[in-house]
């Protein structure tokens, strides 16, 4: 499962989790199990606010975009994310979505 | 509080010393008897009390204020009206209580509810006929993490921020404009239609008030030296988060970069 990330400001964090051929974004999962090697699913047909592209599967790993949500402190990592390559199954470390000390002046 | 103090020798209307005069000392505002003090660390003293019984000095200390001092020369009173100001001024920095909107803690005599006061730790409040003003914006503040209630800030008034799909800005009164200035080279041949897809640097509030707009320019000249290159676009979908747009391609120049801004409200 390789899942890029198109970074946005907004103000609620996201949680993502892989549990088998399903990626649960915000709590809710979405299974792309059913989806075929080289098979497209068009982000229109899934209901989930978070996705920002086509969900593809070439050569047996599943493409995707998410939208990564991020506060007004962000750090660089979260600002300009790198895609993310998801093996295991449980809770995806994202990049944060502030930095941890966060300037109060 | 630091006392002032008050000198005299006590002479009669003929202008002769007189020893051991009795003087009284009296509040002005009230008429009150002064409460003194023999020296300025606060030793107590009576009053009335009696001037030197050689040279008729007379000396005391009191809180700064206006007094009526009366001495008693034999002959008749004589009264004097001073003001005792401390000998020592109190420093400038003072430490004062928190104070509240209602009662602050730096507020004017005339106005009683208007000043300033601790709302918390770290957090100096403005108070105006009572009520709280919220926290006062300076160069340090102005521009952080925009955040409101019902639509009154809570935060800074201005927030930018660059992530990869752009720059944004957010006001706190609610506007939010993104931008993005694509830098590698697009292509559309003449009279094509390409669709683009933009995902927002900050997500609006609501789609449909989001307005978009797309400005092209010549890809191969410095930027700002030659006129927009005419494309004709049209909105394919949008959501708080992503437009897509059509462009079509209006010129024999096939080449191009582009900017394009969207402009919506963050609440």
């Amino acid at each position: 499962m390789l899942i890029s990330f198109s970074p946005i400001r907004i103000d609620r964090a996201l949680t993502l989790r892989r549990v088998g051929t399903a990626l649960v974004i915000n709590g809710v999962a979405f299974d792309f199990g059913p989806l075929k090697d080289g098979d497209t699913r068009p982000r229109d047909a899934v209901d989930c606010d978070m996705l920002d592209s086509d969900v593809t599967r070439v050569d047996g790993v599943l493409h995707l975009t998410l939208l990564l949500p991020h506060g007004a402190n962000a750090p660089q990592e979260t600002l300009f994310p790198e895609p993310l390559l998801v093996t295991q199954d449980g809770d995806i470390a994202l990049p944060p979505y502030t930095a941890p000390t966060e300037q109060l002046t | 509080m630091p006392l002032g103090s008050f000198n005299a020798t006590i002479v009669n209307t003929a202008g002769d010393v007189v020893p051991n005069a009795q003087v009284q000392v009296r509040r002005t505002s009230d008429n009150g008897l002064a409460t003194l003090f023999s020296n300025a660390a606060g030793t107590a003293m009576a009053n009335p009390f009696n001037a030197d019984g050689t040279t008729a000095f007379a000396q005391f200390f009191a809180e700064r204020g206006t007094y009526t001092v009366a001495a008693s020369t034999g002959s008749g009173t004589v009264t004097w009206t001073v003001d005792v100001v401390s000998a020592f001024e109190p420093p400038l920095t003072r430490e004062i209580a928190n104070g509240s909107a209602a009662a602050p803690s730096i507020a004017f005599a005339s106005d009683p509810n208007t000043g300033f006061y601790r709302i918390g730790a770290d957090q100096l409040g403005l108070a105006e006929g009572g009520v709280d003003r919220g926290r006062l914006y300076a160069r340090k503040n102005i521009l952080g993490t925009v955040s409101q209630t019902a639509g009154v800030p809570t935060g800074a008034a201005f927030e930018s921020g660059t992530n990869a799909n752009g720059t944004y800005v957010r006001f706190a009164d609610g506007t939010q404009m993104c931008r993005l200035r694509n830098t590698s080279n697009q292509s559309i041949a003449k009279d094509a239609t390409q669709d683009f897809t933009w995902t927002y640097p900050a997500a609006f509030i609501s789609a449909i008030d989001v307005h978009i707009d797309f400005t092209a320019q010549r890809a191969s000249v410095a930027n700002g030296s030659i006129p927009a290159l005419s494309m004709a676009t049209y909105r394919d979908s949008m959501s708080t988060t992503q437009a897509s747009f059509g462009l079509t391609n209006l010129n024999s120049v096939s080449s191009f970069l582009y900017t394009v801004t969207a402009r919506g409200r963050w609440f």
